[in-house]
């Protein structure tokens, strides 16, 4: 039977300034992590997700409980013993102008290398295993400064790798990457952590990508909200609603995505199925319009002055149909000229 | 990366040193002839006229031995300097360590009546001069550490070389208040010193010197493991398993001992500590401190034998203060980099 990675008992984080105490998380927290395991630690910016994961981390001291790593409380640890049971990537700048991708991961290797640094054939072999699994060997012979932001953040996940320990961290990993390199970041994570049995513990704001990858997620919305569970347990539960509740923005149950909130919103119904319905769906949304849960018959909006969209198929190419009261059928062939038909009604 | 190449450079480098060793010895103001100067070192001295032995063995080799120990203190302590504040403007002057120094100096100086003039602690010989290394690195390791703390409440590369900036015009403005009232004797001694000079060291001092130079050569070059891990920053470096305190205890130590004890007797001498780490890392294309410390002593030793050439204005009887034309040479140096570079923050 696996045992927890890391282990979290009544644990209350926070930090001192001056005298005044600020209590990131109220607590007590009883989290723990798996071997495979996904974690993501979920919340707004701002809301103590970087001093929850120093504290898990042993880097910085709890307010109140404990943490323990492979079954040894986590602050007793010398450095270099924590340095072997978790790894980082953390949102810092590496400015060093010379430094080159492999020597960068070779400094994974420090809480096992020599005195002076020197390594041995398992660092070395641990090194290559690490450049192969994040997949950076195209760009091993490159300068760091060179590199775009997506791919030093998969050189540092190899020095994190490097590090070989059981638990990897990474502190808002997606941050300033394109849509692109945040999902091939985290479906590399999510399958890193099935193939290494590592728990991959990371802190997004991103909701949705989170939901798509994670086996865990950690909610934290303030000091005084925390929920943990499936990612579906959640949106079910109505936590992520209450979480990321704003006056603008809307969480979505139906499809886990967010949406913005327009007041008084023009209704609009869409009658059609599949993929093109979908779109023409977000589309409308995203203009500002309501789009009421299928509905069956489309006559009694049309007579209520609700215009109604039809999606229809010809020849393997989509089109719409616009249908208002009193007016004649309208055919449009693309969403921006069913937008523009209808914005200009609008207004 | 060719394997040849930098074997060459450094095979070229170290001839170019025994010439800068050889020249700095075979000129000055009296001139000998290069194959007694030759002569004279390598062969128990028959057939060259006594004066110019006396010559060459009291005066040019201790000076230019003294130059080679300056060279490596100031520029392995200004590389040390570089890595732990993250800043590659960071050298022992600009951040008022070179003040601190300069103060333990100006305190056995200026403090103990006529008696304890340069040449008075000179006359007193070997517990004199450890006398005044002892108060240069106490001035020089307070000063750090006093930076060092107030840069951990900052995070800012260049608020903290304003900070270094005020600690040495304060210090300097202490120092100059008690010039205001000391004796003329006494200023024109501190005055002196502050020109900066590789003469003046005799063999007795050199050897203390040289026991406290090798001593924080030893220490700069044990810490290179570290030196490396900090280049990703303290965060990343205490995730790694580097223990911070220890870490900075030792960077200090070896760093203070080195520029203290040059500053000492050398008095301040400035831009070798900035200019030559970065001449070092454009050279060898590293980032590793394990070659940068050996690489430092070699292109610093190189660049200060050169300049003390250079002081002696060859066919002329003059000297020039040796801070004179390492600011001539290294200042330039120093705007080039950053021209070059366009951004303080990458080093």
């Amino acid at each position: 039977m696996p045992t927890q990675l890391l282990k979290t008992r009544d644990l209350q984080t926070g930090y001192h300034s001056g005298a005044r105490t600020v209590v990131t998380t109220q607590g007590p927290l009883e989290l723990e992590v798996w071997p495979g395991q996904l974690v993501c630690l979920l919340g707004p910016n701002g809301a103590g997700k970087s001093t929850l994961l120093k504290t898990l981390a042993g880097l910085h001291a709890p307010l109140k409980g404990r943490v323990e790593a492979s079954g040894a409380e986590i602050r007793s640890l010398s450095p270099n013993q924590r340095a072997r049971q978790i790894s980082m990537v953390l949102t810092d700048k590496i400015s060093s102008h010379h430094l080159s991708v492999y020597s960068l991961v070779a400094l994974g290797r420090y809480p096992y290398s020599g005195w002076m640094g020197g390594l041995d054939e398992t660092d070395k072999k641990t090194i290559e295993w690490a450049i192969d699994a994040a997949g950076i060997r195209p760009f091993l012979d490159r300068k760091l400064f060179t590199l775009s932001d997506g791919e030093s953040q998969k050189v540092m996940l190899a020095r994190a790798l490097a590090q070989d320990t059981p638990v990897l961290m990474l502190d808002e990993p997606t941050a300033h990457l394109d849509l692109p390199s945040r999902i091939r970041l985290m479906r590399l994570l999510h399958q890193l952590a099935h193939d290494t049995g590592k728990g991959v513990l990371l802190s997004t704001h991103e909701l949705e990508l989170a939901l798509q990858v994670a086996d865990e997620v950690w909610l934290l919305q303030n000091a005084d909200s925390f929920h943990r569970g499936a990612p579906e347990d959640l949106v079910l539960s109505g936590a992520f609603e209450a979480a990321f509740a704003h006056e603008d923005i809307r969480f979505d149950k139906q499809t886990g995505t967010f949406a913005i909130n327009h007041e008084d919103r023009q209704p609009v119904v869409l009658m059609g199925q599949g993929v093109t319905a979908y779109w023409t769906k977000r589309a409308l949304q995203r203009d500002g319009f309501f789009v009421p849960e299928a509905v069956e018959d489309s006559v009694p909006a049309v007579e209520g002055g609700v215009p109604v969209v039809r999606v229809q198929e010809e020849g393997g190419r989509p089109y719409w149909m616009l249908e208002r009261k009193g007016r004649q059928d309208q055919r449009l062939d693309s969403i921006s000229q069913l937008l523009r038909v209808l914005s200009e009604e609008a207004s | 990366m060719g394997s040849a190449y930098p074997k060459i450079r450094l095979v070229g480098l170290c001839l170019l040193l025994v010439l800068a060793f050889l020249l700095d010895v075979s000129l000055g103001s009296v001139k000998i002839p290069l194959r007694d100067v030759l002569n004279t070192l390598f062969s128990s001295s028959h057939g060259s006229d006594t004066t110019w032995v006396f010559i060459i063995k009291q005066i040019r080799l201790p000076k230019a031995c003294t130059a080679v120990l300056a060279g490596c203190s100031l520029s392995v302590s200004g590389l040390q300097m570089q890595t732990l504040f993250r800043n590659p403007l960071a050298d022992p002057a600009v951040l008022g360590i070179t003040a601190g120094a300069s103060f333990g100096v100006a305190l056995v100086m200026l403090s103990s009546g006529n008696m304890a003039t340069l040449d008075a602690i000179r006359e007193v010989g070997l517990s004199g001069s450890w006398l005044l290394i002892a108060v240069a690195c106490m001035g020089a390791g307070i000063v750090m550490a006093l930076v060092l703390v107030l840069s951990g409440r900052l995070r800012d590369n260049v608020l903290m070389l304003v900070i270094g900036m005020m600690i040495a015009s304060l210090t300097m403005a202490i120092i100059g208040i008690w010039q205001y009232f000391s004796s003329p004797e006494q200023i024109k001694e501190y005055l002196l010193w502050t020109f900066g000079s590789l003469g003046g060291v005799t063999d007795s001092q050199l050897i203390s010197l040289s026991v406290v130079t090798l001593a924080g050569l030893t220490m700069a070059w044990l810490s290179s493991k570290m030196l490396d891990a900090l280049q990703l920053g303290e965060n990343y470096a205490r995730s790694m398993g580097l223990n911070p305190k220890r870490a900075r205890l030792v960077i200090i130590c070896s760093s203070s001992l080195l520029s203290g004890s040059i500053t000492a007797f050398c008095g301040p001498i400035g831009f070798i500590g900035i200019a030559v780490p970065h001449i070092t890392r454009q050279l060898f294309r590293s980032a590793s401190h394990r070659v940068l410390v050996p690489a430092c002593c070699l292109i610093g030793t190189l660049l200060l034998l050169f300049c003390d050439v250079i002081s002696q204005l060859p066919s002329s009887q003059a000297v020039l203060p040796i801070n004179i034309i390492t600011a001539l040479i290294g200042a330039p140096v120093v705007v080039a980099l950053l021209l070059r570079q366009k951004n303080v923050n990458v080093y």
